[in-house]
C-alpha cells in the first residue's frame, strides 16, 4: 500500500531530487527572478523535441491552455464540439471561450469522440471542433482532420492523457493543429501545475506567448478575451524538465502496473482490461476496466466500497457531461447512446508512481469480492 | 523582485510529497494571511486575473450585467476580465452613476496601507483590488466587519498569485468552489468552475518570503 495509505488513480511521479535542484541552480546561476522564464524557455525547447513540434508554448495550467487555444481559433461562430464522456470541466473550458459546448457520441470501441457524430453535427453555428484523446489510446486524428479540412473547421485536440503517446507512427504533438497537454502533478509529466500547447504555425504560438504574457501593453492592444497573464513559473518547469527526464523510468514502471493488472485480470470473469495500443508508443498510465455485468448503480456501489477501503477508484467519465446540469448554455440535440452505455460500465483502478505491483494484486483481489457478491456488498 | 529561497522551497515540496494543489503549504499559507489580515476565510488564487475570475463567478446574482470602474481605477485587464465572464466594463463619470442592481465596482487600492480606507459604498457589490507594498514592516491594517468583500491581494514573489479575503462563509466557500475541488470544504453549486487552483511552489515561495523579510510565521 502506498506511504499516504490511499491508492489514487494520479500519476503522481516523483523526479530525483538532485535532478529537480540541478534545474534549480542552473536557473540561478542564470539570473533567477531576475530572468523569469530562463527555465521554462528550457523546457519549452525540450517538449518541441519531445513532441517533434515546431513550436511549444507553456501556460499556467492545461486548462487555460485549452481555453486560449479555442479563442485564438475559433471561428465567428456560437458551437464548440466536444464530446460529453470526458473531463469533468471540459464545457466550462468552453464557456470560458465564450462559446456554447455541443455535445456529440464517442465511437464505442475506442471510447473517443466519433468523427461521424462529429460531421453530423458540424454547420454554419460551429466555431470550433474540440477533440480530446481519451485516456486509453487516441482518437482518430487522421479521420478529424479531414473532416475539420472538409468543412473548414478549426480544431484543437485536448491531448492531456496522450503525452507520450503516437497516432499512426506520429508523435501526438506534431500534428498540425493545436494540441493541449497538461504538467498537473496528476499527469505523466509531473510539473506540480501547468500546461503547454504544441503547434506548428509560428504565429499562432506567438499570439499564445501575447495571451499568456504579463505585458500589460498587450494586454491593451489584445482583442478582449485573447490576453490572461498565465505563464509558468521557473520551478514548475524545473519539476518538469526533471520529469521529462526520466520519463522512461516513469514508463517502464507504469508498463509493469499494466502487466501486473493484465495477469491478475487474466480469467476474472465479469471485467475487462482495456487494452493499449501497443503497436503504438504509448505511456501505460491510466488503467481503465470495464464491468458489463453490472448496472451503473452497482458499479457506483463498487466504487465506494473501494474508496472507503483507500482504494481511490473512480467511476470513469460519469456522469457524462450531457447528464449533468449546467447553469450556461449547452446542446446536446442528439441521444448519444454510446456515452450513456460507457457511462455506467467503467471504472479508473489505481495507477502511477506510488503504485506497486502488490497494490495491484490487493485491489484486484478485492474487485473480484465485490463483483461476486455485488447486491450484497451494495446493502446500505 | 521579492526573494525566495527556491531551492528550500522545492526541499519541503519533496519532503511532504503532496505535489497536487491545496496542500500543506498553501493551507499553511491561507491560515498564516488569515491571521495577519484579520479575515475569517482567505483563498488562494493562481494569480490576480485568475482572482478577478473567481471573484465575479463567486458573487455572480444572474443580475450583474456590467463592471464598472472609476477612470483612476482603469486597468488593461479589466476589458479581458469583462470577456470572460460576460460582463460589460464601463467606466463611470461619477459615482452616482452606479447601478445597485447590475453593475460590480471594481476598486483599486495602491498606495493606502490601511484597507478600512476603502470602506465607502456600503451596499454596493465592490471587488477591491489591492497591491501592498510588501517591502514595508507592515503592509496591512487587516480587514474589519463591514468592509467590502472580497479583497483581493497580491502576494509577493513573482508567481506567488493572490488571494481571496472573505469574511462570508458562504461567499468564500463559493469562491472555493469555482476555484477547483481542490481545498473546497463544502461542496456548493456555482455558475461555473474556473481552475484558479494555486500549487504547493506558489504557496512556498510566498511562505519563505513572509517568514524572512516579514518575520510572518
Amino acid at each position: 500500500m502506498s506511504s499516504t495509505g490511499f491508492l489514487s488513480t494520479s500519476n503522481l511521479y516523483e523526479p530525483e531530487k538532485e535532478r529537480i535542484l540541478g534545474y534549480v541552480d542552473q536557473w540561478l546561476e542564470n539570473g533567477g527572478e531576475s530572468r523569469p522564464g530562463w527555465l521554462v524557455s528550457l523546457l519549452e525547447k525540450r517538449l518541441c523535441e519531445y513532441h517533434q513540434a515546431e513550436h511549444c508554448v507553456a501556460m499556467s495550467t492545461g486548462f487555460w491552455s485549452l481555453v486560449a487555444s479555442l479563442r485564438l481559433s475559433a471561428l465567428d461562430a456560437p458551437e464548440v464540439i466536444i464530446p460529453s464522456f470526458t473531463y469533468r470541466r471540459l464545457a466550462d473550458v468552453v464557456f470560458w471561450a465564450g462559446k456554447v459546448p455541443r455535445f456529440v457520441d464517442i465511437d464505442e470501441s475506442t471510447l473517443a469522440i466519433s468523427p461521424e457524430s462529429v460531421e453530423r453535427a458540424i454547420g454554419s453555428n460551429t466555431a470550433a471542433i474540440l477533440a480530446v484523446h481519451p485516456i486509453v489510446n487516441c482518437c482518430d486524428v487522421s479521420r478529424l482532420t479531414e473532416i475539420a479540412a472538409k468543412y473548414a473547421v478549426p480544431m484543437v485536440i485536448d491531448a492531456v492523457e496522450s503525452v507520450h503517446e503516437t497516432w499512426q507512427g506520429k508523435r501526438v504533438g506534431s500534428f498540425d493543429v493545436p494540441e493541449v497537454f497538461s504538467l498537473h502533478a496528476s499527469k505523466l509529466i509531473n510539473g506540480l501545475e501547468g500546461g503547454y500547447v504544441c503547434v506548428n504555425d509560428s504565429a499562432y504560438a506567438g499570439r499564445l506567448r501575447d495571451f499568456r504574457s504579463r505585458d500589460k501593453s498587450n494586454a491593451r492592444r489584445l482583442k478582449p478575451g485573447h490576453w490572461l497573464a498565465s505563464d509558468m513559473p521557473d520551478i514548475h518547469a524545473a519539476f518538469a524538465l526533471a520529469g521529462l527526464d526520466e520519463i522512461e523510468e516513469n514508463v517502464r514502471h507504469n508498463r509493469k502496473i499494466y502487466r501486473a493488472y493484465q495477469r491478475e485480470l487474466k480469467g476474472v470473469a465479469g471485467i475487462r482490461l482495456l487494452a493499449f495500443d501497443e503497436a503504438q508508443q504509448t505511456s501505460f498510465k491510466n488503467i481503465v476496466v470495464e464491468v458489463p455485468g453490472v448496472s451503473g448503480e452497482e458499479r457506483d456501489c463498487i466504487v465506494r466500497n473501494l474508496n472507503q477501503a483507500g482504494v481511490l477508484a473512480r467511476a470513469h467519465y460519469s456522469p457524462p457531461l450531457h447528464s449533468k446540469s449546467h447553469e450556461y448554455p449547452v446542446l446536446c440535440p442528439e441521444p448519444l447512446p454510446a456515452t450513456e452505455r460507457a457511462a455506467r460500465a467503467l471504472l479508473n483502478l489505481p495507477c502511477g508512481f506510488r503504485v506497486s505491483e502488490a497494490d495491484v494484486t490487493h485491489v484486484v483481489a478485492m474487485i473480484k469480492s465485490l463483483l461476486s457478491d455485488v447486491p450484497g456488498s451494495c446493502d446500505g | 523582485m521579492a526573494e525566495y529561497n527556491a531551492r528550500k522551497v522545492v526541499s519541503d515540496i519533496l519532503a511532504n510529497r503532496y505535489f497536487t494543489n491545496h496542500g500543506p503549504l498553501a493551507r499553511a499559507l491561507e491560515q498564516t494571511l488569515e491571521e495577519h489580515m484579520g479575515a475569517r476565510h482567505a483563498v488562494l488564487v493562481g494569480s490576480l486575473e485568475l482572482g478577478l475570475l473567481v471573484a465575479l463567478i463567486a458573487l455572480r446574482t444572474g443580475q450583474h450585467s456590467r463592471l464598472v470602474y472609476y477612470p483612476g481605477d482603469e486597468d488593461p485587464c479589466l476589458v479581458h476580465v469583462g470577456a470572460f465572464s460576460g460582463l460589460s466594463v464601463h467606466a463611470l463619470d461619477n459615482p452616482d452613476s452606479v447601478v445597485q442592481d447590475t453593475d460590480v465596482l471594481f476598486r483599486t487600492l495602491r498606495e493606502e496601507r490601511d484597507l478600512n480606507c476603502a470602506a465607502v459604498g456600503q451596499g454596493q457589490q465592490q471587488l477591491v483590488v489591492h497591491y501592498p507594498d510588501w517591502s514595508s514592516d507592515r503592509p496591512e491594517q487587516g480587514i474589519s466587519d463591514g468592509f467590502p468583500e472580497p479583497v483581493l491581494l497580491e502576494l509577493p514573489t513573482r508567481h506567488g498569485g493572490a488571494v481571496l479575503l472573505f469574511n462570508s462563509d458562504e461567499l468564500a466557500e463559493r469562491a472555493r468552489n469555482v476555484r477547483s475541488s481542490y481545498g473546497v470544504r463544502k461542496q456548493v453549486p456555482v455558475f461555473v468552475t474556473c481552475n484558479g487552483r494555486y500549487s504547493e511552489a506558489q504557496a512556498g515561495t510566498v511562505l519563505d518570503y513572509l517568514a524572512n523579510s516579514l518575520g510572518w510565521s
